[in-house]
């Protein structure tokens, strides 16, 4: 039978005897994934990750079925005076402009994205006389000149709760917004698109002059304004990462012929990596876009693994020779290590969330692509030109200072392996007493960074403006016709009563407030009448009068359902889900199933909180999994299950430590974060399965455990160090993002492998020394010894 | 007298029941050689009556929700000098019993004096100006489709025929004449199928001013009401926007009745 070693080597053998067939799948990979780049697309939003089968989707569907939906621009706009003629002109030409607004599918089809506006112009007042009464529009048209009739609207705007809480600023008579309701399930790219369409009129309005200024937010903006940022991040990410392996390259490798070689591979293999979405049929998110340094980073390790065997073999051998027994000895660990970091991915494939796992497979798919152009491409440079063309001899070899101090520390590890291991375990302890500090949270707006004109009208909106973000809450009774009850009114009152004064909420509308308002008008606009009427057949006959369309949004032609809006200005994911609860607790008390109410709270914003709140969940079940994916075939390859358990420690001490730096820091799971350890540990466990298999390969040849250690640790210890050099780079440069998401997890993740890499000196050789183990590699008779080799006398041999 | 002969929709017509004329088969109406404006303006006249008395169902329907039905009693009388009064008084449901709209349209007056009568307060208001695209009881009629227009306020033009339930419709396409219309109408454009036998509107497809599709209605149950009119007891009115129906079934109808005096004072509005 043959042996696992004996089957690498023949593959190896076919490698180098067969270029033309490498040559050929290499093109043939090239030729598949360049002609599908061009189909690739950039998904920014939260589009792929809704799932319309969950039952909080459907309640919130069947919520804006029946009414409309929450998706909401705001333009907020600053004029001298909101309610002067050209300010007034102004907002009556884009208002009508965004009410005509169209865009156009790439198919030819058009989309009028906009439901409804709300602004100063397009808005219906309530006005009641002594014997008159009637919904008109608060502002007549033509625009009145006279300045009069422009106070007289002021005064009426300011007379109208809906209006002046609605679209006006408390604190600031000179700020008032336009809001733009769009229509229900936008796709992204319609939404990417409907935003800009926006921005190109508000900028007409502003050309008008009747406005000083407009501040454009809410979360159809904030999320065009993030994709705008990925798009951005790739075209900086994946420049400065190129240019700083070819530089890091260039020093390692001391020839330009094998910078310029890794440049061209970095490049085939991005191509074939990202590829892998549009043959797969999928789009880049905010998520995948990690993807491309990740593929640039992997390629580039894996050539610098590759060009430092095929140095040191050569040192031996030539010819084929060198490249055979190059690919023999790296073909399992290299397959194994992309492997580990293909399982670091292909465990966010188990997510509950249909686009996560979409993430997971081709993440892990474009890892292979990467894999295969490299190995071949690395092997067919090796067989067309000698070592020497691409790695100056010695270059990536161990400097005699680096020697000198791996013998020293290597010594120390022999000789006190306890000491050097308790320092590993304080590390850990502190580590892992961070962890309980660790919060999940996400806050959209602050990923928009702090200079961006999206943030700072955020901010206007929020502090002035009382907020772009909103929550529904749907109270539906068994009853038709139940919420002409004064008793349900009642109801809805005192729960606007409890959003308004406990939960801080700054502007809130029910159909109350309407009834209320048509009950004012009704006498005469006297203030004291601004309640709610007595009796049911009261409340039926006023709203037989009422024309204002608007009122269809908050309650329903059979009357039993009734919606209730909040807008606030909370964007925190964590402090979000507090005041979702408390509203969930008051309709549970208030609102019980028990009087035959159905009452829920909903809305894109808390179903956008949901999904980031299950996507970290995901991502760190993951995690678990991650582990046994990982370790479990690192027990099979090592063929031991000694070495397989040697392997967790030191893999576990970053994942442990970096989560308690997080958990020290203040930086909370969200979206990007929550993905660190898991990515981290398919990355950091390759260092590990290099440092075992050399180990145990040294051990078998010679039989001297210490030797052995010092070998691998001098050895590996350079490799490790390259590798972690590569890798640091590459997450690094994620800092480069304007998306604070993004660089805080490139700033993670560098640091997670760095860390990765101190476990590697730190826990496994005192680890390895303290245990005086052989990692399950026999004890060699004399016989099997070969002729010459010194084999030391070791005590406690095969521990 | 031109402007009463000339005024009036589908859906106004039926709620106001004006009052027409028609004589089936009679030579000349809908001739080929007549324009569109020729045959809305024949339409119009023909199908117009003096008076009329109906109860009617209006049964609003969301997708997917319970229909909510209101019925109510329309007295509709064109008065000698062409002056059009209108009276609706609701019967159902319970809470909105005698609740009671009174719409008097002087000739010569630009709009319509509109008086409301809400029982649960025992008082009357008047109605302002009501804005065209508001809906009419929060069903899918709007005041524009009750507003009493001039048919020379649309400019007709025929764009085709077609077989509408075995019968042959002209396919007429009207849009706002005059740039006041313009402004005022929230439609852009109407299509109306004309019926060749008799000139009644049996179909209708509004859009807004962008000209997209906003609205249909569909005219059912066709009945000979006199000598010349003929009115759809059933029509369906689809807002496509919301996805909501509404369906108006005329229950019982007196053509030309002869109602008292005070019918549509305003005194008369609390009701027996």
């Amino acid at each position: 039978m043959m042996t696992p070693r004996s089957r690498v080597e023949r593959v190896a053998a076919w490698m180098v005897t067969h270029p033309k067939t490498l040559l050929f799948v290499l093109l043939a990979i090239i030729a598949v994934s360049a002609s599908a780049l061009p189909r690739l697309k950039m998904q920014a939003g939260f589009e792929a990750l809704t799932d319309r089968t969950l039952p909080e989707q459907r309640v919130l569907d069947t919520v804006v079925e029946r009414f409309v939906g929450d998706n909401l621009i705001v333009l907020a706009y600053e004029a001298d005076d909101v309610f002067s003629r050209p300010a007034l002109e102004t907002v009556y030409g884009l208002s009508e402009d965004l009410q005509g607004l169209t865009i156009k599918h790439p198919d030819g089809a058009e989309v009028r994205p906009v439901a409804r506006v709300d602004s100063l112009t397009h808005v219906k007042d309530v006005v009641g006389a002594d014997l008159s009464f009637r919904a008109e529009p608060l502002v007549p048209q033509p625009v009145p000149q006279d300045a009069a009739a422009l106070a007289h609207i002021r005064e009426r705007a300011l007379f109208n709760p809906l209006i002046s809480e609605g679209l006006l600023s408390p604190q600031d008579p000179k700020l008032a917004m336009v809001v733009v309701r769009l229509i229900p399930d936008l796709s992204d790219d319609d939404n990417t698109a409907t935003v800009a369409k926006v921005q190109a009129l508000v900028e007409k309005a502003k050309a008008t002059g009747g406005v000083k200024a407009f501040y454009v937010t809410g979360t159809p903006t904030i999320l065009a304004e993030l994709g705008a940022f990925m798009q951005r991040d790739l075209n900086v990410f994946i420049p400065a990462l190129m240019v700083s392996m070819f530089v890091l390259l260039l020093v390692c490798l001391r020839r330009l012929a094998g910078a310029v070689l890794a440049f061209v591979n970095m490049m085939v293999a991005l191509v074939a990596g990202l590829a892998m979405f549009p043959l797969l049929g999928r789009s880049m998110t905010n998520w995948s876009v990690i993807v491309a340094p990740v593929v640039l980073v992997l390629s580039t390790a894996l050539l610098i693994h590759f060009l430092s065997e095929l140095a040191h073999h050569a040192k031996e051998q030539g010819g084929r020779e060198v490249v055979e027994s190059t690919l023999a000895e790296l073909l399992i660990p290299a397959t194994m290590c992309e492997f580990t970091t293909i399982i670091g991915f292909g465990s966010i494939a188990v997510s509950n969330m249909p686009a996560l796992r979409d993430f997971g497979i081709t993440s892990a798919l474009a890892i292979v692509a990467v894999f295969l152009t490299t190995m071949t491409m690395v092997t067919l440079a090796a067989l067309w030109k000698p070592p020497s063309f691409w790695v100056a001899p010695g270059s990536l070899g161990v400097s005699p200072f680096f020697t000198k101090w791996v013998g020293r520390y290597t010594a120390a590890v022999q000789r006190r392996p306890l000491p050097i291991l308790m320092v590993s375990i304080v590390l850990l302890v502190l580590g892992a007493a961070g962890i309980p500090r660790i919060y999940t949270d996400s806050n959209l707006q602050e990923n928009l960074g702090h200079a961006t004109p999206v943030r700072a009208a955020t901010e206007l909106v929020d502090n002035r403006l009382g907020g772009a973000s909103a929550l529904v809450i749907s109270l539906k009774h068994d009853k038709e016709g139940h919420f002409l009850e004064p008793e349900a009114l009642q109801r809805v009152e005192a729960l606007e009563e409890f959003l308004r004064k406990d939960l801080n909420a700054k502007v809130v509308t029910s159909p109350a407030d309407y009834i209320k308002l048509m009950h004012r008008g009704f006498f005469g606009d006297d203030p004291k009448e601004y309640r709610l009427p007595e009796t049911r057949e009261q409340t039926a006959q006023l709203l037989l009068l009422n024309g204002d369309d608007s009122f269809a949004e908050y309650l329903d032609p059979s009357r039993g359902w009734a919606r209730v809006v909040v807008r606030y200005n909370e964007h925190s994911v964590a402090k979000q889900n507090v005041i979702f609860d408390q509203v969930d607790a008051y309709l549970v008390k208030h609102f019980p199933a028990s009087d035959g109410y159905a009452a829920v709270a909903t809305g894109d914003n808390r179903m956008l909180v949901n999904t980031i709140d299950r996507l970290v969940q995901s991502q760190m079940g993951s995690l678990g999994l991650a582990f046994i994916l990982i370790f479990g075939p690192i027990f099979i390859v090592l063929r031991s299950v000694r070495a397989g358990l040697f392997s967790i420690p030191s893999n576990i001490w970053p994942v442990i430590v970096i989560l308690g730096v997080m958990g020290w820091i203040g930086v909370p799971l969200n979206e990007a974060t929550s993905m660190i350890a898991s990515i981290a540990l398919g990355i950091v466990v390759d260092d590990t399965i290099h440092f075992l298999e050399y180990f145990r390969s040294r051990l078998a040849e010679h039989d001297d455990r210490e030797r052995a250690l010092r070998e691998t640790m001098l050895v590996k210890g350079a490799g490790v160090s390259i590798s972690t050099l590569v890798f640091t780079m590459g997450f690094g440069v994620l800092m480069l993002s304007q998306f604070p998401l993004v660089s805080w997890f490139g700033l993670l993740t560098a640091l997670a492998i760095l860390l990765g890499m101190v476990s590697e000196m730190l826990v496994l050789p005192p680890l390895l020394a303290a245990t005086r183990t052989r990692l399950g590699v026999p004890v060699r008779t004399p016989a099997s010894h070969p002729a010459g080799d010194t084999v030391p006398s070791l005590p406690g041999t095969g521990a | 007298m031109e402007r009463s002969q000339n005024r009036g929709t589908a859906t106004r017509r039926l709620l106001l029941g004006s009052a027409l004329a028609l004589v089936l088969g009679t030579p000349g109406i809908g001739a080929a050689a007549d324009s569109a404006q020729d045959l809305m303006r024949k339409s119009d006249k023909l199908h117009r009556l003096k008076s009329e008395q109906l109860h009617i169902t209006l049964s609003l329907e969301e997708q997917g929700g319970t229909p909510r039905k209101l019925s109510l009693e329309s007295l509709y009388q064109t008065d000698a000098d062409g002056a059009e009064k209108l009276r609706m008084r609701f019967d159902a449901p319970a809470d909105v019993k005698g609740t009671t709209l009174l719409s008097v349209d002087p000739v010569g007056e630009p709009e319509a004096e509109q008086w409301l009568y809400l029982p649960a307060f025992r008082k009357t208001r008047q109605l302002g100006a009501s804005d065209l695209k508001d809906r009419f009881v929060n069903s899918d009629l709007w005041y524009e489709d009750l507003k009493q227009r001039d048919v020379d306020d649309f400019a007709y033009t025929l764009t085709g025929t077609e077989k509408l339930g075995g019968a042959d419709c002209h396919v007429v396409e009207g849009k706002p004449a005059r740039e006041s219309v313009a402004k005022d109408s929230p439609y852009g454009k109407v299509q109306v199928w004309l019926r060749k036998d008799n000139l009644m509107q049996v179909r209708m497809r509004y859009f807004d001013k962008q000209l997209q599709p906003v609205k249909s209605l569909e005219g059912s149950k066709l009945t000979k009401v006199s000598d010349t009119a003929w009115r759809t007891d059933v029509m369906t009115i689809v807002d496509l926007k919301r996805k909501h129906r509404t369906v108006v079934t005329v229950d019982s109808r007196q053509v030309n009745p002869t109602l008292p005096a005070d019918t549509f004072s305003r005194h008369a509005l609390a009701g027996p």
